[in-house]
């Protein structure tokens, strides 16, 4: 073993090598190697991801780290996002940035998914840090276009506004105009994403900035900017890498052609998106494009059926990333696999997702099409309604580099179609096949026989969803006795209950969080996970009113487990309840 | 800058630390840095065969004299390629190839590395 002399290393030089080293996990290895190195190395991290952000607090974060300048929060369960978290569950930002705001004067970034974020916040943010450079906002809520109008006033480093998915109420007083905000000396955007906002911008305002900002290279837009303006805003920003169009109902000649000239302007676009209602005439105006493409988002593009998706696919030869409709079909997706060699990642949305019957053709042989065809393909989510073991174990064999795999057949427990089995073997084939897998999800008819082929292959698998699958407990059991590398699990509607829950309770300590509703879990048992493992917020949500109030043997609604350095959390809403259900916060 | 700077140092005969020898390794280098800069296969060759046929003591002195002789490319490389090579390794072996021991109290280390997995984790792939 080769032996460098490391303490005659002076201080400086140490901080040089560790310059170097980016990595949180390599950071945290060299942090605990001894007590110079912690010093040093927790002095000079500039850069923190906490994956639950009740996980630690802003207080340990800050005396662990005292001049952190990029900062990253995840907040709500990923479940959240399917509407199975109740509002006013908790995930609030507001005390991490309050406490930043006075630990961090030179904090950067910014970075936020499933939180709860205020205007106050947003304006505190505003005024606290004078080197501001970026803000990403994911699926967050509680903030207002005021807030957003903080920001563009205050922030005269910034670079970067990405609104992503969240929910912004707007306020009318403020209505489009706090775009204007940005000050006419303002020059320094990068990259705006305000596609999510459902009222009318500025587009005065948005021009001015657009035209001003010569280092702009994603813009993406939200539905009220129509296309015939999009032009306008393509030739004051030809230097566009990533656009995301708004709306564009109507086809008119005129606007096509002044947007075919703008688009081939673009010489450096390879990302879009948007495409809302957008009629079909006008993706010939994309076709000039198409080759340079490397990512297309076209899953808000209702209005594109198939014929017209297999024109613009053919000719996308360079595309690595495509979200879809399902109006794409069978015949899309293989014309996908012969054009696109170069695909890494594919999602395909439902256009009808509650609908009864199918209402496009697009099946199980879209996918092998695709994961034949496309060798670089890794990265899947796949909404269908029928499948067959058949298929999945083509399509493990075809692709042994799949590391994301999220199958969605919309109807619960949908056995094989050809068979009428389960699916355990299909799936079982995934696992099996692709060592490399580290996102699963599941759907189907399953058995316990699919966990057990999870718990004994998944060992790179790092989070799985589970609906409508599994018999007993033992089918909990081999998941948490087996994978692991589990780090989030999340389950609905399976009969696993108590028994498996508490035999591996050791195992939740090595997770970051573990999600179950409508399953079988007692409250008599959470309490006594929580008392067992007082490293754990087993955090129970159960709107009916005090479980206690309830039969032993009434199953919790919803159970929501995770490790964490910091206890209790103390903004627990009245609906969740702990082992300390005497408590204060338990009554309501 | 950088000559001056080596006159500067043989003068002082205080210093033991840098040879004859490795002030000979030091001050060519940049050269060589400079013309396969260019290709970054070819420099990733030269830091394996650096690491494999420069006994660690030796590096240990590069580093520590590109230090001292202000030698910013010359440390730059040195520093990195020592970063590489405790990239994706665990603790031990940083300690082992450092030749250095943990001088935590019982139980402390523990809790830092609960922290540091539980709440300081690695970045989540999207």
């Amino acid at each position: 073993m080769k032996m460098m002399m490391g303490s005659s290393f002076p201080e400086e030089v140490l901080e040089h090598v560790f310059s170097f080293i980016e990595r949180d996990k390599d950071r945290n290895a060299i942090s605990t190697v001894c007590q110079s190195w912690y010093e040093i190395e927790r002095w000079s991290r500039r850069r923190v991801f906490v994956g639950n952000c009740y996980a630690v607090s802003p207080a340990i974060l800050i005396k662990r780290f005292p001049d952190v300048r990029c900062l990253e929060l995840k907040g709500k369960p990923h479940f959240a996002d399917f509407n199975l978290v109740p509002e006013g569950w908790g995930a609030y930002v507001a005390p991490w940035i309050a406490a930043a705001s006075s630990a961090y004067p030179w904090l950067e970034e910014i970075r936020l998914k499933r939180m709860v974020i205020p205007d106050d916040s947003l304006e505190l943010i505003s005024k606290s840090f004078k080197n501001f450079k970026v803000l990403v906002l994911s699926s967050c809520e509680g903030f207002s276009t005021e807030g957003l109008a903080a920001i563009a006033a205050n922030c005269r480093n910034l670079r970067e506004l990405d609104l992503r998915e969240s929910e912004v109420e707007d306020l009318n007083q403020s209505s489009g105009h706090w775009l204007s905000h940005f000050p006419d000396n303002y020059t320094s955007l990068v990259s705006l994403n305000i596609a999510c906002l459902n009222s009318d911008v500025s587009f005065t305002a948005l021009e001015r900035l657009v035209g001003r900002c010569p280092n702009l290279r994603t813009l993406r837009l939200n539905r009220a900017v129509p296309l015939d303006r999009l032009a306008i805003l393509l030739r004051r920003a030809p230097q566009l890498v990533e656009l995301g169009t708004g709306e564009a109902s109507d086809l008119r000649p005129d606007v096509l052609s002044n947007l075919s000239g703008a688009f081939s302007r673009c010489k450096e676009l390879k990302n879009l998106s948007g495409f809302w209602d957008v009629a079909p005439g006008y993706l010939t105006g994309v076709y000039p494009i198409c080759p340079r493409l490397t990512s297309l988002n076209l899953s808000y593009a209702a209005t594109i059926q198939s014929s017209d998706l297999i024109k613009l696919v053919s000719q996308c030869q360079n595309l690595q990333k495509l979200w879809v409709l399902d109006y794409i079909e069978d015949l899309g997706l293989e014309a996908l696999a012969a054009s696109c060699k170069d695909l890494r990642e594919l999602r395909v949305f439902p256009s009808e997702p509650f609908g009864v019957e199918p209402n496009v053709l697009l099946t199980e042989q879209g996918l092998v099409s695709v994961s034949e065809g496309c060798p670089k393909l890794h990265s899947v989510l796949y909404f269908c309604r029928q499948m067959s073991n058949d298929a999945l174990r083509t399509i493990a064999r075809n692709r042994p580099n799949m590391t994301r795999f999220r199958l969605c057949i919309i109807e619960p427990r949908t056995p094989d179609y050809l068979t009428l089995e389960s699916l355990d073997m299909g799936f079982g084939a995934i696992v099996e096949h692709c060592k490399d897998l580290r996102r699963l999800s599941l759907s189907g008819l399953l058995t316990d026989r699919v966990f057990e082929y999870i718990g004994t292959y998944g060992k790179k698998l790092e989070m799985l969803s589970v609906a409508f699958a599994g018999d007993s407990d033992l089918g909990l059991h081999h998941i948490l006795s087996g994978c692991e590398n589990l780090r989030k699990l999340e389950i609905r509607d399976c009969p696993f209950g108590d028994k498996a829950l508490l035999a591996n309770a050791a195992k939740l300590e090595t997770m970051r969080s573990l999600w179950m509703s409508s399953c079988s879990v007692s409250f008599g048992a959470c309490k006594l996970l929580g008392q067992k493992m007082p490293m754990l917020n087993v955090e129970v949500i159960d709107e009916r009113g005090p479980p206690d109030s309830r039969p032993e043997s009434c199953p919790v609604e919803k159970l929501y487990i995770y490790r964490t350095v910091s206890g209790p959390r103390l903004d627990m809403p009245g609906f969740v309840w702990t082992k300390d259900e005497d408590s204060a916060l338990g009554l309501s | 800058m950088k000559f001056c700077t080596v006159k500067q140092y043989f003068d002082d005969e205080n210093n033991n630390n840098v040879t004859n020898g490795i002030a000979t390794t030091v001050i060519p280098l940049p050269n060589k840095h400079l013309k396969i800069k260019a290709n970054n296969k070819e420099m990733e060759q030269y830091e394996q065969e650096l690491l494999r046929n420069v006994m660690p003591q030796e590096l240990t002195k590069l580093i520590l004299a590109a230090n001292y002789l202000n030698f910013k490319e010359a440390l730059d490389f040195f520093c990195r390629t020592v970063a590489n090579a405790i990239q994706n390794k665990s603790v031990d072996y940083v300690r082992k190839f450092f030749g250095l021991e943990s001088d935590f109290e019982p139980g402390e280390e523990e809790k830092l590395c609960k922290e540091f997995a539980w709440s300081f984790e690695g970045v989540d792939e999207d």
